[in-house]
């Protein structure tokens, strides 16, 4: 289901302040979805992504917990949490790859089979680690993700000095704000959805 | 490479000298080195403490040359921790010079009079024994500016702090990285012990004088090294991942896929893993340090650069950046979310020279057994000071999570053949678990690395979705991995290897230019083989059997959330590992 969202808050910034928003990043943000869907249509037709970004960048994938093999078949729907990877190293970032030799290392845990698509509209939760937070943040942050009001006061406290100095516009709800008093911004509390998006003027 | 070095400890004083011409030992390195003289040499049931076993320590096959990677040093003896054979393997230095300075293998034998403590000084002129009962008890860091003082800054040191002065089973042995600083380690299963049974505290190195060591196919070899060098750099994992943010990349990996181990193995997630992430602590290394301080090689010809340095609040130099293993230890199994504190835990190992992987999950069993509470960062660097004050609980908990385990009374300790696991549950990637149960060297997680290409048959033969194939998948992987640890390469070859046929070519490529051979995939694997062979022949006659090959029971009864699930694979099946 798609919750209401409570704010919306639009950001700039000069340069690709990216680290300000990795706890965001990686700790997972939302985007809403028309329907279920597979993850390459997600990724692709929704997200943008190109196939080849798909196949040769992101090579570990979660959905729910469990790593996925097969994209087509793998379904996302309304709740679920997707979580995105490059390559990792060692024997069980092998293991974890997605469709890697070493799959049968963690069949107990592996998404298996099709799920049903659904046509309702709702959310789903993405996480990106490692590589993909620089890769594809700015976006999933360029096309809007939905945070968590407290999650938003808690990434504009940790804002720092040359973060501010390079953020050169700020709206709430289209009402302009100064840039500087960022982490004094009055949003609704706790779980109440933000709309935030954020443009890097490279 | 042509020499092996023996120093017998005895009443003689100062203890004996011996250069010997390899002999039998000719061509082999690394871990194909260690396990062969234990092996041929050590009694199998003898006591680890005990002047019949052996300490050896060799460089890798290509170490000492301008192979990249290539600065693995190998160290091996029968384990006081697990009662089997044991090889422990260390970034750093000395490997390099080590082997420019021609030696194979070092071997320390017998066992000394009394507690005098002595110090190796080997540079191309030859080989001082000295007695310097001054160092003793010093830990690792004091020890090595008091060693640069005297030998200067070029001098590589292989040491012991007092927790292998005291013999204690978690003892590691630290290896001097390029900024002199004893960082890298072979941490696991009680190798420093031995060394400081045999009352060796320092062995310091010094080439000067000395030259690479020459390929016989100087053409051949060049052309081999770039390319392992071009496919290492355009390859994701060594080429961008492992720079970027180091071994600790995968704790959110292993957080989501919830088989990371937390609370001593209770459950498969930890709600504080993104605080003590690799990306965080990327962000907070070039935060506090610099950009750039998340990229650091462990030994010179390192191109992946999978290390960095971590300071602290103040700017001031604390440890290298904690490797993943470390930050679960100390962090996740023991509900530690605080970067800072893991880091400080890291240089107190490092220092004391402990097993950072044993000693976090001992502290795990310590709050298990309630002398501790879970994530109480405070009172888990308290008990690492009593291990390196050698208090009676120190020693207790410096001896061990088995041991630990044992005298506190708790049931649930994860360990196998004595050697407490790694950062992995088996029960949600199972695959580890048939190789934590199986490998020679106790829970391990390097012994079945992911280094073959398909040449080698791993995933050749193999449905890589069906569980049947994880026996198959373990054994080539031990097999892969013993053969790799015997040239002394960083196992972080591994993706490049995997993934890119050529740059598998370019290894075998480069054995062969270096030595003159003509060795093929299959020769690769003989070799794996064989050194398996000799540590299984060995671990047989010290009296590990098939129950040994067995993780605890627990993990087969005791569901592990979220995906609640069990270890499952059959006794019979893990007996079938090592069928070849």
């Amino acid at each position: 289901m798609v919750p209401e969202i409570s704010a919306f808050l639009r950001l700039n910034f000069k340069t690709l302040r990216i680290a300000a928003f990795f706890p965001l990043l990686q700790q997972g943000f939302h985007i809403p979805i028309p329907g279920s869907c597979s993850i390459r249509e997600l990724l692709c037709d929704i997200c943008g992504l190109s196939a080849e970004q798909v196949t040769t960048r992101i090579q570990t994938i979660f959905l729910n917990g469990m790593p996925v093999d097969n994209l087509e078949t793998a379904v996302v729907g309304d709740g679920d949490t997707l979580a995105l990877s490059a390559a990792m190293p060692g024997l069980v970032g092998a293991t974890m790859r997605s469709g890697g030799v070493l799959a049968c290392f963690r069949n107990t845990i592996s998404h298996q089979g099709h799920t049903a698509e659904i046509p309702t509209a709702g959310i789903l939760s993405i996480k990106l680690f490692n590589l993909l937070i620089k890769e594809f943040g700015p976006l999933f942050l360029c096309q809007g993700v939905l945070v968590s009001a407290e999650t938003i006061k808690n990434m504009l406290a940790l804002l720092t000095v040359e973060d501010l100095q390079a953020c050169t516009g700020a709206t709430l709800d289209q009402r302009v704000m100064d840039p500087a008093r960022l982490s004094a911004l009055n949003l609704p509390g706790g779980e109440e959805m933000v709309h935030l998006r954020v443009d890097f003027q490279l | 490479m042509d020499k092996i070095l023996r120093i017998r400890m005895s009443s003689e004083q100062p203890p004996r000298a011996t250069v010997e011409a390899v002999g039998d030992y000719a061509g082999m390195g690394g871990r194909a080195m260690t396990s062969a003289i234990i092996s041929k040499e050590v009694p199998p049931l003898c006591h680890p403490l005990g002047a019949d076993n052996k300490l050896v320590i060799a460089p890798g096959m290509l170490s000492g040359t301008t192979a990249a990677m290539s600065g693995r040093l190998s160290v091996g003896c029968k384990s006081p921790l697990t009662g089997g054979i044991k090889e422990a393997n260390a970034g750093g230095q000395a490997s390099q010079v080590l082997a420019r300075l021609g030696y194979a293998a070092i071997v320390l034998e017998g066992k000394p009079a009394d507690d005098t403590l002595y110090k190796v000084f080997i540079n191309k002129d030859g080989v001082q024994i000295t007695a310097e009962n001054d160092l003793r008890y010093l830990g690792n860091y004091d020890l090595v500016d008091k060693l640069k003082a005297v030998h200067g800054d070029k001098a590589v040191v292989i040491s012991i702090g007092p927790a292998g002065e005291r013999k204690m089973s978690a003892a590691s042995i630290a290896v001097t990285d390029m900024e002199q600083r004893p960082t890298r380690h072979a941490g696991r299963g009680g190798v420093g012990a031995v060394m400081g049974a045999k009352g060796i505290k320092a062995i310091v190195l010094d080439d000067t004088g000395m030259g690479m060591r020459a390929p016989a196919d100087p053409e051949k070899f060049k052309e081999a090294n770039k390319k392992f060098v071009a496919g290492l750099k355009s390859h994701p994992v060594s080429g961008q991942g492992l720079p970027a943010f180091g071994t600790n990349v995968l704790t959110n990996v292993l957080n989501e896929a919830g088989g990371y181990p937390t609370r001593n193995f209770s459950s498969g997630r930890f709600h504080g893993a993104a605080n003590i992430s690799g990306e965080r602590l990327a962000e907070l290394e070039n935060q506090r340090g610099g950009e750039g301080s998340a990229t650091h090689g462990c030994h010179r010809g390192c191109i992946i650069r999978c290390s960095g340095t971590y300071y602290d609040k103040d700017g001031n130099f604390l440890t290298k950046q904690p490797e993943y293993e470390t930050v679960w230890a100390h962090g996740g199994n023991c509900m530690i979310d605080d970067l800072d504190a893991i880091a400080l835990m890291d240089r107190m190992d490092d220092d004391y020279g402990l097993d950072t992987i044993e000693m976090g999950a001992t502290i795990g069993v310590a709050m298990e057994a309630g002398i501790i509470a879970f994530g109480d960062a405070e009172a888990a660097i308290n008990l690492l000071k009593e291990v390196g004050s050698g208090t009676y609980l120190g020693r207790i908990l410096g001896n061990g999570a088995a041991v630990t385990g044992k005298i506190f009374g708790v049931e649930r300790v994860p360990v196998v053949k004595g050697q407490a696991m790694p950062a992995y549950d088996p029960r949600a990637v199972q695959g580890i678990g048939v190789t934590y149960a199986t490998s020679t060297m106790g829970a391990d997680h390097t012994a079945g690395y992911a280094v073959a290409t398909n040449l080698l048959g791993v995933g050749g033969s193999v449905d890589p979705l069906k569980p049947e194939g994880q026996i198959e998948l373990s054994r080539n992987l031990q097999i892969a991995t013993a053969a790799v640890d015997a040239t002394g390469m960083c196992l972080f070859i591994a993706f490049p290897l995997l993934d890119q046929p050529e740059t598998f070519q370019a290894l075998v490529d480069l054995i062969n230019a270096q030595f003159g051979l003509k060795l093929t995939a299959d020769d690769v694997t003989a070799l794996g083989k064989s050194i398996l062979k000799n540590e299984r022949e060995f671990n047989k006659k010290a009296g590990l059997t098939a129950e040994h090959d067995r993780l605890p029971k627990y993990f087969t009864t005791d569901a592990l959330a979220p995906h609640n699930v069990r270890f499952s694979v059959k006794d019979e099946e893990l007996d079938s590992v090592f069928n070849w």
